[in-house]
């Protein structure tokens, strides 16, 4: 940043801070009664509760019971302690799974060069 | 296509893999196809073995039960209540996907398999793998895309 771009920012920001005080026309009145000074007629006790207790409840209700009905769309999650009942499902298989592989011989299990790895959890 | 898109709705009554999550798997194995002309295939279920020790055998018959696409294709096998996986490449394809990059890619899904997220972790390894073996010419996609079946894998 040059001189000149540092002054223009400098003057803006005193202008903008200061400025209201310095346009004193009486509205900023420090002395004296100031709206806003005296305490107003106050809630009942009904208006009260409605207030505080019942909307925001209400909201938190309203926003829990989509959540809720959003959770339960995809099914219970998986959790490896719970085991796993499912049929067997074979993405990119072969197009009759179970004849494939009753037709694998015996040396074509066998068959060298595989590679590959293996882990649990 | 239809019974199997059929029995893919069961699979959610039956508690297995949501519908969504087989949709985003199997849309994974198609982008690898076209986008890396990798021929990559996922079996998620357990296998009923005669013998629990023989688990790798018979994954690996499971990828001789491929035919044809077995000498290239690559097999990832999920088995979540059994809790293991497995990662077969064909011959063909070792050099593109080496034996280290499997191993990454099973050790990021069992990763998140112990979290309880079975899709993402199959998704991420599918994504490990087909960078790993980088962008070749395209692969036609397979006429049968998901087939649900009661596997037997079992040993003499």
């Amino acid at each position: 940043m040059n001189r000149r771009s540092c002054l223009t920012a400098a003057a803006l920001t005193v202008l903008l801070t200061a400025g209201p005080a310095l346009a004193a026309d009486g509205k900023y009145d420090m002395d004296g009664p100031q709206e806003g000074g005296e305490p107003g007629p106050g809630l009942s006790a009904l208006e009260t509760l409605a207030l505080y207790v019942l909307v925001p409840g209400l909201i938190l209700l309203v926003i829990g019971g989509l959540a809720w009905l959003q959770g339960g769309r995809s099914g219970p999650r998986y959790r490896p302690a719970r085991g796993w009942d499912a049929t067997p499902v074979w993405f990119a298989g072969p197009p009759n799974p179970t004849e494939a592989v009753a037709s694998v011989g015996a040396d074509e299990a066998a068959l060298a060069g595989r590679g590959g790895a293996s882990g649990s959890w | 296509m239809a019974p199997g898109k059929e029995k893919a709705q069961a699979q959610l009554v039956e508690g297995g893999l949501p519908v969504r999550a087989q949709q985003r798997i199997q849309d994974a194995i198609e982008t690898t196809r076209r986008e890396n002309g990798l021929d990559v295939s996922v079996l998620v279920g357990d296998l009923a073995l005669d013998d629990p020790s023989q688990f790798r055998a018979g994954v690996e018959r499971l990828h001789a039960a491929l035919g044809s696409r077995a000498h290239t294709a690559v097999l990832i096998v999920v088995a979540p209540g059994q809790r293991r996986a497995e990662v077969v490449t064909g011959p063909g394809v070792r050099r593109r996907v080496p034996d280290r990059v499997c191993a990454l890619a099973v050790l990021s899904m069992t990763t998140a398999f112990g979290g309880g997220d079975l899709s993402g972790g199959v998704v991420d390894a599918i994504r490990q793998i087909a960078d790993a073996a980088g962008r070749r010419e395209s692969l036609a996609p397979l006429e049968q895309s998901m087939t649900s079946a009661e596997l037997v894998a079992q040993h003499h």
